[in-house]
């Protein structure tokens, strides 16, 4: 059966020793739309994410992106297929400046070899000069682009959250793995966010979201996948997740109350 | 830096300093070639270490295949160095080649061990299988000819100079491109560089092999320079000491490993006289690495930077501030 959503993950499971990280997980998302991933610590979220983008290779079910097998590629190669990844806690490259690091979301688009770059060649100065610029595009997306010259590990953790965000775009990825990029922000920082994932969105770019924040969560996901240990205990709009029983009790907590504003 | 005249005096001087070297006499010749080698090595290293921030415990092992293998050539097969030379690379190339998978899975500290490892495994062949490399007696290197005229000193110190210049300007470009970011980018964060796209086993194993190009140029030059090896050269503790330039001119700075090979090698040239305060003078040195972390390079830099910030405040003071014209960062 062809598979409609960019992303679908079939029965997928991982182990870590005598761990079930993941149980036999089934979920996809959908092109141009973001779905977030939601569940108490522990569930295996980010543990999703990582087998993804090809941390580790899972134990069992596959990983179909854009309808193809993705399960068996290394990590490496998930760029080139379109995927790109923030992390939980911000891992960017501190001693490189911050311009540095987001042209290194851009390494996989370079195809010079060794010696085309040494000589110089025309070829190798203009995909340099064209790294350089969609790094700067990307990060006057995020607004950084004034501290291009920087060093990334100079930066405020919010700002530094953002030039993730500028380094997996810079890869011109069709799928976003985002793992909770609005821990840590304050309440205005999170508005931002809000706003560049609707213009992430205009581009057709599709978001999957890990998130504890559920103001987020609720006001810009299409879809919710809601993960308890390992498994998946609920899939639905924001609306049917919220005023679901299993999740409130599982996840949520009795004063939730669902108010999308 | 900003060109301005002060600074192109100075280039033209010191252009003119390295192009008549020679001039000055056997002893600044002589030092001038340990200078050389040492910086080659101090580049290779910086690349495997400095940029990709891998441990390199046994570069004197590569060092030696380069060195061993020239006059090998050379002493046994009759080559003549033209040839022998670019062999010797080749040598440390494939014996870099063939290490590697055992070497490049390790990190930090079993990197270093395994790599000290691989130094020592060196040293001893060479000290034992005295039928092929002479042992402790080691190995003679004839001078060579071309037309009847000797490669002496003189055209060795100008052949090195080519070789620190192409050697430089080669790190440099690395540094700079795609190629030295995924490198920095390993050094930084291994995991997170492989999901942004970088092959990191590739680039590893090139980063390792560019190094042992390096140290395998360097020995050759050395077998050349010096006319006659033996294992001692090439013993444990200079592991330690090869690697010396590249930390006190800065670990990742290019400029730092010519500053390092022109300090540590003109160092012990000036403790000499004072043996006993060699160790001593060692030590305060990689001491005093605690206050310049980054080596002489970095100190270098903020001192320039300083210099500049000053310069251009006595300079300007009075223009408008409109006028007044940004003096940046290099």
């Amino acid at each position: 059966m062809r598979e409609e959503r960019l992303l679908s993950i079939r029965e997928l499971s991982k182990d870590f020793g005598g761990l079930r990280a993941l149980d036999r997980v089934s979920l996809g998302a959908e092109e141009g739309k973001i779905t977030a991933v939601i569940g108490p610590n522990g569930a295996g979220k980010t543990t999703l994410i990582n087998a993804i983008s090809r941390v580790f290779k899972c134990d069992g079910g596959e990983i179909l992106f854009d309808n193809k097998q993705i399960g068996k590629l290394q990590a490496h190669d998930i760029t080139g297929v379109g995927i790109a990844r923030t992390f939980q806690v911000v891992r960017l490259f501190k001693q490189l400046t911050v311009l540095e690091n987001v042209m290194i979301g851009s390494h996989s688009r370079m195809k010079t070899g060794i010696f085309q770059v040494l000589c110089r060649t025309g070829l190798a100065r203009s995909e340099e000069e064209n790294a350089q610029k969609d790094g700067m595009d990307a990060l006057r997306f995020v607004g950084l682009e004034d501290k291009a010259g920087n060093l990334a590990g100079t930066l405020a953790y919010g700002q530094q959250r953002l030039v993730e965000l500028a380094r997996a775009l810079a890869s011109k990825p069709r799928l976003l793995l985002l793992d909770e990029p609005a821990a840590g922000l304050n309440p205005r920082e999170v508005d931002m966010l809000f706003n560049l994932f609707e213009r992430i969105r205009e581009q057709r770019i599709t978001i999957v979201l890990v998130e504890h924040n559920m103001g987020l969560v609720m006001s810009c996901a299409d879809m919710v996948v809601v993960l308890a240990q390992g498994r998946t205990i609920a899939e639905g709009s924001p609306k049917e997740i919220g005023n679901n029983p299993t999740v409130i009790k599982a996840y949520l907590g009795k004063g939730w109350v669902y108010d999308r504003s | 830096m900003r060109s301005t005249k002060p600074t192109t005096i100075l280039i033209i001087v010191l252009l003119v300093v390295v192009a008549t070297l020679p001039l000055f006499g056997k002893y600044v010749t002589y030092l001038s070639h340990l200078i050389g080698i040492a910086i080659i090595l101090a580049l290779g290293i910086n690349i495997f270490w400095g940029l990709c921030g891998q441990i390199q415990f046994g570069a004197a092992g590569f060092y030696a295949v380069g060195a061993y293998a020239c006059a090998l050539l050379q002493a046994k097969l009759g080559w003549h160095v033209a040839y022998a030379l670019p062999a010797a690379v080749l040598a440390s190339l494939l014996i870099g080649l063939v290490t590697a998978p055992a070497l490049l899975r390790l990190k930090i500290h079993t990197l270093a061990l395994g790599t000290m490892a691989f130094a020592l495994v060196v040293y001893y062949w060479l000290e034992t299988t005295a039928s092929v490399t002479g042992g402790e007696e080691g190995l003679r290197v004839l001078a060579a000819y071309v037309s009847g005229y000797r490669l002496g000193p003189v055209f060795y110190y100008y052949l090195i100079t080519l070789f620190v210049i192409l050697g430089f300007i080669v790190a440099e470009r690395f540094k700079r491109c795609k190629i030295g970011r995924a490198w920095m980018a390993i050094r930084e964060d291994e995991g997170c560089a492989a999901v942004m796209g970088i092959n990191v086993g590739r680039y590893k194993l090139l980063a390792f092999l560019i190094c042992c190009g390096y140290l395998g140029l360097g020995g050759a030059l050395f077998a050349q320079q010096s006319g006659w090896i033996t294992p001692m050269s090439f013993g444990i503790f200079y592991n330690v000491t090869i690697i010396f330039p590249v930390i006190v001119g800065g670990l990742g700075s290019n400029w730092g490993c010519i500053l390092g090979g022109v300090v540590m090698t003109l160092l012990p040239q000036v403790l000499s006289g004072m043996q006993q305060y060699q160790v001593l003078v060692y030590g305060f040195l990689l001491a005093g690495l605690m206050f310049a972390p980054k080596g002489l390079a970095s100190l270098l830099e903020e001192g320039t930077r300083k210099l500049w910030r000053t310069f251009s405040v006595v300079a300007h003071t009075g223009d408008k501030t409109e006028d007044r014209q940004h003096c940046g960062e290099n």
